[in-house]
């Protein structure tokens, strides 16, 4: 077993990585390897976009890629097919750098952008069919698997259709039937459930898992701590455009397992009082956000009481309070001090 | 190549599919033929009963009145006024107080001598019935002069004493036809829409209104210059297929005048698309803005046709005709409908071509040096 140390701020995050793991990195023919970034340096104007980013993935993973927007996913995601220039650092695709084999590179992978990527003049049947060609398919072999893309993602019925009559569910997954169809070794999904409804979602996700059970690398960016949880192998959590936290979901809920979180809603708005709560015992941070304070204390510290006599020394009237145990969504908060979604 | 094609023959079927396009580029140039060379005759129509009995008195002993000798002797126009010819305005003149003729149309014995000095003269309409409607048909023949001379000036001929006579006769009488507002309207209009086929362009080096689309693309494995090239390609055959059903339409449903050599017709509108879609990719390549190209290509949409006369034969932008590829393809046009002088066909086709070269020149370069993140 080996141990990982991230760097954040003023905290640390201590990781087991499992053996399975360690024993890929170490394959120096890289055979296992589908993705190495190491230090990427990407800037917009005077941001940084992606700051030192390292990562690595191998075969047979579903990496869930974690971060609030603006944390620098889409950049890397980008950078990672070449379609944005970096600073500095390097990026090997399948053992190749992305730089001199890009195109190469391209024919094996699949991208499910964000927002929708169809031709609404063009039926489903086209879309598919249109990007297969792209992607180098042709004759019968484009034809199977053009109808293969369609049965996967149902709309094979529905084909000579055009995605203007489509629901918003049914776009999206022939937004993924247009990324599948040529068999990609590596499928990035860049929050592919945003405005999805919860039976289009759930399509997906199982979608994505049978993807990644017939051979496919796969690589899933969202802002949804719950989703992540469901289907992915390992979660890179992202903020700035670093890597604050990288592991196993059983190794990362392990760092949060030993707190809870108190969320006191108050009458007022008393920034002196966050300060007294963070000397408190057992208190591991302290925010407020509209008239909430949401308290990270150490679980099994009695300490309840002393913050609810600090509030009525403040004149602090409590509205509600909620206590509960710490869970992978807070893990983000206990890092940064913010919420995924902020 | 194959990708090129795929690329080229999917985006002909988008354009195709695409009512909206199809439209502005296809139904408005129909409706707007229609609307600009129909206006006259269709009040000529309205106002006809039966053809009225005028008079004609012509003076002039000049060959310059004898275009308008042929005019009057149309079918066309014997249709809509009965001539009559008297050989002086007087007797004329006292046939209309006796209500034999309604009016008459008079032409003084300077007509020809004014005009070779370039100065301007009148045909005059006297009468008590039917003056407007006798001015409106003499009216067309004098806009159509007026249009031929404005046409044979764009191209920089140098007028001399009596060259105008010269170029006018070779123009008018050697086939003894002239553009009617329907055939004039009819090329004017099809260049001034294929000049807006511009659009097509911008949008083909411009990021794509659906983000995700230009993400999609990007990650690819093509080349840019290949899914440009096949974009430009499928948006080039668009533009080809409609400019064919414009002339086809406007030959066949509203007879205007295509009689010219067709190879060199369709060839020229086919150049002339391979510009106006280049275009439009080299103002996309240099704004890298949709409002700010669209904006300076609807300047140019009415400022280029407007320089060669597509309003009206007199304009004030003329100078800068030079730089208006419509120029060049009316020259060609124009000129192997109604016989214009070779010479003059030539220079069409070497102004398109010098065009086409700066036009493409500008766009490697200008694509050569951007990067296709910002596309």
């Amino acid at each position: 077993m080996t141990f990982v140390i991230i760097d954040y701020g003023k905290m640390s995050l201590v990781l087991a990585i499992n053996s399975l793991y360690t024993n890929n990195v170490k394959n120096k023919r890289g055979e296992n390897m589908i993705v190495q970034v190491r230090s990427i340096v990407k800037r917009y104007g005077n941001v940084l976009a992606n700051d030192h980013l390292s990562l690595e993935l191998h075969s047979g993973e579903i990496l869930g890629l974690l971060g609030p927007n603006g944390a620098g996913k889409t950049t890397f995601l980008n950078a990672l097919l070449g379609n944005t220039s970096i600073e500095s650092g390097e990026i090997k695709v399948f053992g190749k750098d992305i730089e001199k084999f890009a195109l190469k590179i391209k024919k094996d992978v699949g991208v499910v952008p964000q927002d929708l990527a169809i031709y609404e003049d063009l039926t489903a049947i086209e879309n598919v069919t249109f990007f297969g060609e792209l992607y180098g398919l042709s004759g019968k072999d484009l034809k199977i698997k053009v109808k293969e893309s369609l049965e996967f993602t149902n709309l094979y019925e529905r084909r000579n259709e055009f995605p203007k009559k489509f629901s918003g569910g049914m776009k999206r997954r022939l937004n993924i039937a247009c990324s599948i169809v040529h068999r990609p070794k590596l499928i990035l999904f860049d929050e592919p459930t945003v405005g999805v409804d919860p039976q289009s979602r759930n399509h997906i996700l199982q979608a994505i898992k049978t993807l990644n059970k017939e051979g496919s690398t796969i690589i899933y960016t969202s802002h949804y701590m719950e989703e992540v949880e469901e289907i992915c192998s390992r979660i890179v959590i992202i903020d700035k455009g670093k890597v604050i936290a990288n592991g196993t979901i059983s190794e990362l809920e392990s760092f949060i397992m030993d707190e809870q979180i108190i969320n006191i809603q108050i009458n007022h708005v008393n920034y002196n009082i966050v300060e007294k709560i963070k000397k408190i015992y057992g208190v591991k941070d302290c925010h407020i956000k509209n008239q909430v304070l949401t308290i990270i204390s150490k679980y099994g510290v009695q300490n309840i009481t002393q913050i609810l006599n600090n509030l009525n020394q403040e004149n602090c009237k409590i509205i509600n309070i909620n206590m509960e145990k710490a869970h992978l969504e807070d893990l983000f908060l206990t890092l940064t001090g913010r919420t995924l979604r902020d | 190549m194959k990708k090129i094609k795929v690329i080229a023959y999917y985006e002909l079927l988008k354009n195709i599919r695409d009512i909206k396009m199809l439209l502005i580029l296809i139904l408005s140039p129909i409706i707007l033929i229609f609307i600009l060379g129909n206006s006259l005759d269709s009040f000529l129509t309205a106002s006809y009963v039966e053809p009225p009995l005028v008079g004609y008195v012509n003076l002039d002993k000049g060959n310059m009145s004898h275009t308008f000798n042929v005019f009057l002797q149309q079918d066309e126009i014997s249709e809509l006024i009965e001539i009559r010819n008297f050989s002086t305005k007087e007797e004329a003149t006292n046939a209309i107080e006796e209500g034999i003729i309604s009016s008459m149309i008079f032409i003084d014995d300077n007509y020809s001598s004014q005009l070779q000095d370039e100065e301007e003269t009148e045909i005059e309409i006297l009468g008590k019935e039917n003056r407007t409607y006798v001015a409106a048909i003499v009216n067309n023949y004098v806009n159509t002069y007026n249009l031929n001379a404005s046409i044979i000036e764009n191209d920089f001929i140098p007028i001399e004493d009596g060259e105008r006579y010269t170029i006018e006769r070779g123009l008018i009488n050697s086939k003894e036809s002239y553009p009617k507002s329907i055939d004039y309207y009819a090329v004017q209009t099809l260049l001034q829409f294929l000049l807006l086929c511009s659009i097509f362009g911008v949008s083909i080096v411009m990021r794509d209104y659906q983000k995700g689309l230009s993400v999609r693309i990007k990650s690819l494995p093509v080349h840019k210059h290949e899914f440009i090239i096949g974009r430009l390609i499928g948006s080039i055959m668009y533009s080809f297929i409609a400019a064919i059903i414009i002339i086809i339409f406007s030959k066949y449903v509203y007879n205007a005048n295509w009689n010219g050599n067709p190879l060199l017709i369709y060839f020229t509108i086919l150049l002339f698309v391979v510009i106006s879609n280049g275009l439009g990719v080299l103002l996309g390549s240099f704004t890298n803005n949709y409002t700010s190209s669209f904006g300076i290509l609807a300047l140019l949409a009415v400022v280029l046709p407007a320089s060669v006369g597509a309003f009206s034969p007199k304009t004030l932008v003329k100078p800068i005709s030079f730089i208006a590829p419509n120029r060049y393809a009316l020259n060609i046009i124009f000129g192997t409908i109604y016989d214009y002088p070779k010479r003059l066909i030539m220079n069409g086709f070497i102004g398109l071509f010098i065009m086409l070269i700066i036009v493409y020149a500008m766009i490697i370069f200008f694509e050569g040096r951007r990067k296709y993140e910002n596309i």
